[in-house]
């Protein structure tokens, strides 16, 4: 008998199934790639988070899973991290501020947030009849949000902030001949031969960043930033292109990607 | 709704499967509203309040590459981007009012998002509040790059990405569409980075560059008849005082 189960459960691991109550990200692992995301906040934006940041200080970290996302709550410093899933494996990650001034007001708007049919939300009653209009719509309770949605807290202490290990090494990015050739295509999305004289500026970066962010100067179009990330497959996808003007403030990742060029492409193509 | 008379609902479109005429797919500008006969190319490059709001929805929104296509994020970010600019406009129109704090009103024309009573396209011209938009409309950059969007298939992701940004625009300017943030107040606000002003603090964001920012619930009161509200009491004039006496003499005696 405790043979079967021993075997039963082995079949469950090799298969990636969790028993219930299993956590999908252990809690080491969520302090230390939100410390990797912090790390690359600050450098490539300029500021890890928007409240005063200490290192060595000890905050309280609030983890809530849900069976396709891990979300980490820092309302000491106003941050918040994401963990996508797909098939137990972590596809997107993001880092973004929260204006909570706790964890358990975070929390909360999480929750009321959570396991919606997506759509645009309407004032009461007003939402069109129309069956090409995406209308919002709120499948759960709170009670059956909260059983779906498991919650713990940490501590966690901030971590120093370092330059990440490609930049200091100037190590050439994996496969940048086809990431050069996605972002020139995109790029190109945005440009005109009449734009004049440009280029496109693609920094040192690691496969797992949360989002490469592209310089492009698109001659007299326009000038600024292109963030690409991976979808659940794997392959670039790019966002869109945000102008480096007011009152966006690229000023900071334009920098960085200036002194930490690994390939810079001109526009328009230069014919071989 | 428009001067009190219902606007006939152009939001409809058949996006859930390949569009055809003779035999060949339509391209996203060759889309055809099944209401009113227009093409998706006619609405979005109308030169009314709706084309404007939506082409600046779609150029300032992520478009699901971020925040994923589709998802909650993805229609809270273009509502909250057409919201806060319909609500500058509202602002700037006295419909909603801004509290000082001392009984009486922030008078809107010093906000810098536009003259009192200004339109849709003054509040968008302003200088230094949209990265997107130059000489009143979108900057060629993006007029380069929907141009190629209304060439995919109408049924692609992008040119999903484009009506649902018209609709956005269109919800936003009827006065139906909900603000993301209405929770915490009256979303301004939308850019990458986090510096602000006192008067907007941060709201949130959507997985994606923008962060969003407005004026606390607590500073709003809404007045739908855009009646500017009676200026506070001015203090009476005092009368001028009386000259002092010299101290530390003493009358004579």
């Amino acid at each position: 008998m405790r043979r079967h189960l021993i075997a039963w459960l082995s079949c469950l691991f090799l298969l990636g199934w969790r028993l219930p109550g299993q956590e999908r990200m252990a809690t080491a692992q969520v302090i230390q790639e939100t410390s990797r995301l912090l790390n690359w906040r600050w450098f490539w934006e300029g500021q890890a988070s928007p409240k005063t940041y200490t290192p060595g200080k000890v905050v309280e970290v609030t983890i809530v899973e849900s069976p396709n996302e891990v979300a980490a709550f820092i309302s000491e410093i106003g941050v918040a991290a994401y963990f996508l899933f797909d098939d137990d494996k972590t596809f997107r990650e993001n880092i973004q501020s929260i204006p909570d001034v706790s964890n358990s007001s975070a929390v909360n708007r999480y929750i009321a947030k959570y396991g919606v049919t997506p759509g645009f939300a309407f004032k009461e009653e007003r939402a069109p009849a129309s069956p090409d209009v995406p209308v919002r719509r709120d499948n759960l309770t709170e009670e059956q949000k909260r059983q779906i949605l498991k919650q713990r807290s940490t501590s966690f202490t901030l971590p120093d902030l370092v330059p990440p290990d490609y930049i200091a090494s100037r190590r050439a990015p994996p496969d940048l001949a086809r990431f050069e050739s996605i972002v020139r295509s995109r790029v190109e999305d945005f440009y005109s031969a009449n734009c004049g004289a440009g280029e496109i500026l693609i920094p040192y970066f690691s496969p797992t960043d949360p989002t490469v962010y592209v310089y492009a100067d698109l001659g007299t179009c326009d000038k600024g930033i292109i963030g690409f990330v991976r979808d659940k497959t794997g392959q670039w996808t790019s966002g869109q292109f945000s102008p480096a003007r007011p009152p966006n403030q690229w000023s900071t990742t334009i920098q960085r990607i200036r002194r930490n060029t690994a390939a810079s492409m001109p526009l328009p193509a230069k014919a071989n | 709704m428009r001067n009190g008379k219902p606007r006939k609902c152009t939001c409809g479109w058949k996006q859930t499967r390949r569009i055809y005429r003779r035999g060949v797919a339509l391209s996203c500008s060759e889309a055809p509203r099944l209401e009113t006969g227009q093409t998706f190319g006619d609405l979005i490059n109308a030169n009314d309040d709706v084309g404007l709001l939506a082409r600046v929805v779609w150029a300032e929104s992520d478009n699901g590459a971020s925040n994923g296509f589709q998802t909650q994020a993805y229609f809270d970010e273009k509502a909250a981007v057409a919201v806060s600019i319909v609500n500058r406009v509202d602002i700037l129109n006295y419909k909603i009012l801004i509290s000082n704090g001392h009984g009486g009103y922030i008078n809107p024309g010093t906000l810098g998002w536009g003259p009192v009573n200004g339109t849709l396209s003054q509040v968008l011209s302003q200088p230094g509040q949209y990265a997107s938009v130059s000489n009143g409309d979108i900057t060629q950059a993006f007029r380069n790059s929907m141009n190629k969007v209304l060439n995919e298939d109408a049924t692609s992701r992008d040119c999903i990405a484009l009506i649902n940004s018209w609709q956005a625009a269109y919800y936003a300017e009827e006065h139906i569409l909900k603000d993301p943030f209405g929770d915490q107040g009256v979303t301004t606000s939308f850019h990458h980075g986090m510096t602000t002003g006192s008067l907007e603090p941060y709201f949130g964001t959507f997985k994606s560059p923008n962060n969003f920012f407005g004026i606390a619930a607590s500073q709003v009161v809404y007045n739908p008849s855009g009646t500017p509200p009676p200026s506070p009491p001015r203090r009476p004039i005092r009368p001028p005082r009386p000259p002092r006496r010299p101290v530390g003499r003493g009358v004579p005696q």
